[in-house]
């Protein structure tokens, strides 16, 4: 009996235990019941307190016996119990009060802790300075939602409370809550509302549940049945909410979810989930809290299968390795071969071979380039898992420069360097290479005949920069953005027809971003284009 | 005169590679997947392993983690051969021990120069 210790504990031989009532067994309905129902559903598309206070008074007249209803506003205390907030009470037929009973609100404590109805002999008067009013022969105190705002009814000496089904009635109307609040948001006719988002809820797939402040599932559509292989028979009431998640992710939820989800509304991310077998399943997971941040007294959660995802992203993976291999193993034969007649280890050539043999290189690496790009494309990196090694990156453009010197050459352009020997950090090694390999690529294609390219390595700060300017063509300036999306070409390689596939720097801005660091141009046509890549030296 | 043992599964490829090694002077042996590979191994003395990575019957990190697991070829030179984009394949490779990568299509320059540089280092 946790909420003994808020304090204002009643006296033992004046209060029963609160009950908490099980799952109800085939509810049906009845005068009393469809009053109650009505008077939830009022409560929870009410917008203010007064509204709430209406409905409840409306309903309490209509209601046998003599009933009584206050209002509280759900909070934490310091020590992160829940706490109502007393806003408005009023006894029906007598005066406004101003505040509860000890006993009665310890009684409230427990029906906000535990999202329950619950009953108890009412020996005394619930009102504290109440006392031309007979004490109640019972007391049963139903929380009424509406947003953050908890109205609570108690009835005495009602005829209602001979039924001992009543509480067991009363308990879907608390579960339905999330749909409750997700009619709330629709406005108009609130009972329609109600049964099509409830319908809609049982129909999707998708997990749909619902908790209380306390964490504990008050709602499992049967989406979230399925997912979870449960039966409709199962209890899934009282359930831990964190005992849905896999234990794997089970800390990350209590500990970084939730928080993040009670201090900002709603918190959108992937997690995963258990079922009752011990399996689990990837989901996309969408938790929202209703209420203010201290006081989150609802808690819906969403979540998707994505286990068929992740298995289009296993074939993905297992697709480009197995391409990238087969379109490389031929290229490497190609290039290979080529350089060993080029270079003429195997015997000398006659200038026009030399020239028709240069002719197949470029082409050849025309075909590596288009092949590289389109396979860097269709590769998506898991982001967060970069292959982190040291990078010397003035080995790495110097490796870079090298590779592109023959093209260049053949161009009659010159490459100078300039590169800081010590510029070294922790980065994907390939990812650079590529990236830097981009770059020098680029300036020789986009560069003059018998041009200059300079690359340049250096350390700013805490920043390693790579500096790639030539003195070719250049792009416009209104265009400076726009080369970093994906398939765009610039206007003046296109009327140049120079070839591309419009990959290379999107792929140097998507190497940047993983690392945290960016990549700009800065150029106007016909002046060449300096290209400036910046990543942070520790992370 | 060291020895080479070039391991890919496409014949052109490892003529490549024995072509450009042997005009440097170096003996070359031919397989066509890890586990002749491992066989060659067993009857021959090398002095450095080129290895594929994706080959039929058993692929190249299999054969590495098979190769490093002898007591005698611990620290027997392996260069992989990585046709794939990404980087993790390079991880792997580290990972279970070879010595150095070259990244597909090659040129048989830079694979020469990394096969001299490793034989230079692991002749200390």
């Amino acid at each position: 009996m946790e909420w003994l210790n808020s304090g204002v504990a009643p006296a033992e031989d004046d209060w029963m235990e609160p009950a908490t009532i099980g799952a109800p067994a085939g509810a049906t309905g009845g005068a009393s019941l469809e009053e109650i129902s009505r008077l939830h559903v009022e409560c929870a598309m009410a917008r203010s307190v007064s509204d709430v206070w209406e409905a409840l008074l409306d309903a309490a007249r209509r209601l046998a016996g003599a009933p009584y209803g206050f209002i509280a506003e759900v909070g934490t205390d310091s020590r992160g119990e829940p706490e109502s907030r007393l806003l408005a009470t009023r006894w029906v037929g007598g005066k406004d009060l101003v505040s509860l009973h000890p006993d009665t609100e310890a009684a409230v404590r427990a029906v906000l802790r535990s999202g329950s109805v619950i009953s108890m002999p009412g020996t005394r008067d619930p009102l504290r300075d109440s006392k031309s009013i007979s004490p109640m022969s019972r007391l049963l105190v139903a929380p009424i939602v509406s947003g953050r705002f908890v109205g609570l009814v108690g009835l005495t000496g009602d005829p209602l409370l001979a039924d001992p089904g009543l509480p067991d009635m009363l308990h879907p109307l608390l579960a339905s809550g999330a749909a409750i609040i997700e009619a709330r948001g629709t406005g108009g006719n609130g009972r329609a509302d109600l049964e099509m988002a409830s319908s809609l809820i049982e129909s999707t797939p998708d997990l749909v549940a619902w908790a209380t402040c306390d964490e504990r599932l008050r709602y499992l559509n049967s989406g979230g049945r399925r997912l979870l292989g449960r039966t409709e028979d199962d209890a899934v009431d009282d359930l831990e909410l964190a005992s849905i998640i896999a234990e794997s992710h089970r800390v990350a939820f209590v500990e970084r979810v939730l928080p993040a989800a009670k201090s900002s509304g709603v918190w959108v991310g992937e997690s995963e989930i258990e079922t009752a077998a011990g399996k689990t399943i990837p989901v996309s997971l969408v938790v929202i809290a209703q209420g203010p941040a201290d006081s989150a007294p609802f808690i819906a959660v969403l979540a998707r299968d994505l286990s068929e995802r992740e298995e289009v992203d296993r074939l993905k993976d297992a697709f480009v390795s197995n391409v990238s291999h087969e379109l490389r193993t031929p290229l490497t034969s190609m290039i290979g071969f080529l350089e060993l007649i080029a270079d003429e280890s195997l015997g000398p050539l006659t200038s026009e071979q030399r020239t028709l043999v240069g002719a197949i290189e470029r082409n050849t690496e025309t075909l590596r380039i288009l092949i590289s790009e389109i396979l860097d494309v269709v590769t998506d990196w898991d982001q967060s898992q970069p292959g982190l090694a040291e990078v010397n990156l003035a080995a790495a453009a110097s490796f870079e420069v090298n590779r592109v010197a023959f093209d260049a050459r053949s161009r009659n352009i010159t490459i100078d360097t300039d590169l800081d020997a010590g510029c070294r950090l922790v980065a994907d090694k390939h990812a650079i290479h590529q990236a830097i390999a981009h770059l020098v690529q680029n300036a020789v294609k986009f560069g003059k005949d018998g041009g200059r390219i300079m690359v340049c390595v250096k350390t700013e700060a805490d920043h390693a920069v790579v500096e790639v300017t030539d003195d070719g063509i250049g792009v416009s300036e209104h265009e400076t953005e726009r080369v970093f999306d994906r398939f765009y070409r610039a206007e003046n390689a296109q009327r140049l027809e120079i070839r591309g596939t419009g990959l290379g720097l999107p792929y140097v801005k998507r190497v940047a971003e993983i690392h945290g660091g960016s990549v700009a141009i800065r150029s106007k046509i016909n002046e060449g284009a300096t290209v400036t890549l910046r990543l942070p030296k520790a992370r | 005169m060291a020895t080479v043992l070039v391991v890919d599964d496409d014949r052109d490829i490892r003529e490549l590679v024995a072509m450009k090694l042997k005009l440097d002077g170096i003996e070359v042996l031919e397989a066509a997947n890890g586990r002749i590979a491992l066989d060659v191994l067993e009857q021959h003395h090398v002095d450095l392993v080129v290895l594929d990575l994706m080959m039929p019957v058993m692929d190249g990190i299999e054969a590495c983690r098979a190769i490093r697991e002898r007591e005698e070829w611990k620290n027997l030179p392996i260069i992989m051969l990585t046709a794939r984009a990404q980087s993790d394949d390079v991880e792997l490779g580290f990972g279970i021990g070879a010595t150095d990568y070259v990244a597909k299509p090659f040129s048989p320059r830079e694979l020469l120069s990394r096969v001299r540089g490793t034989l230079a280092r692991s002749a200390h």
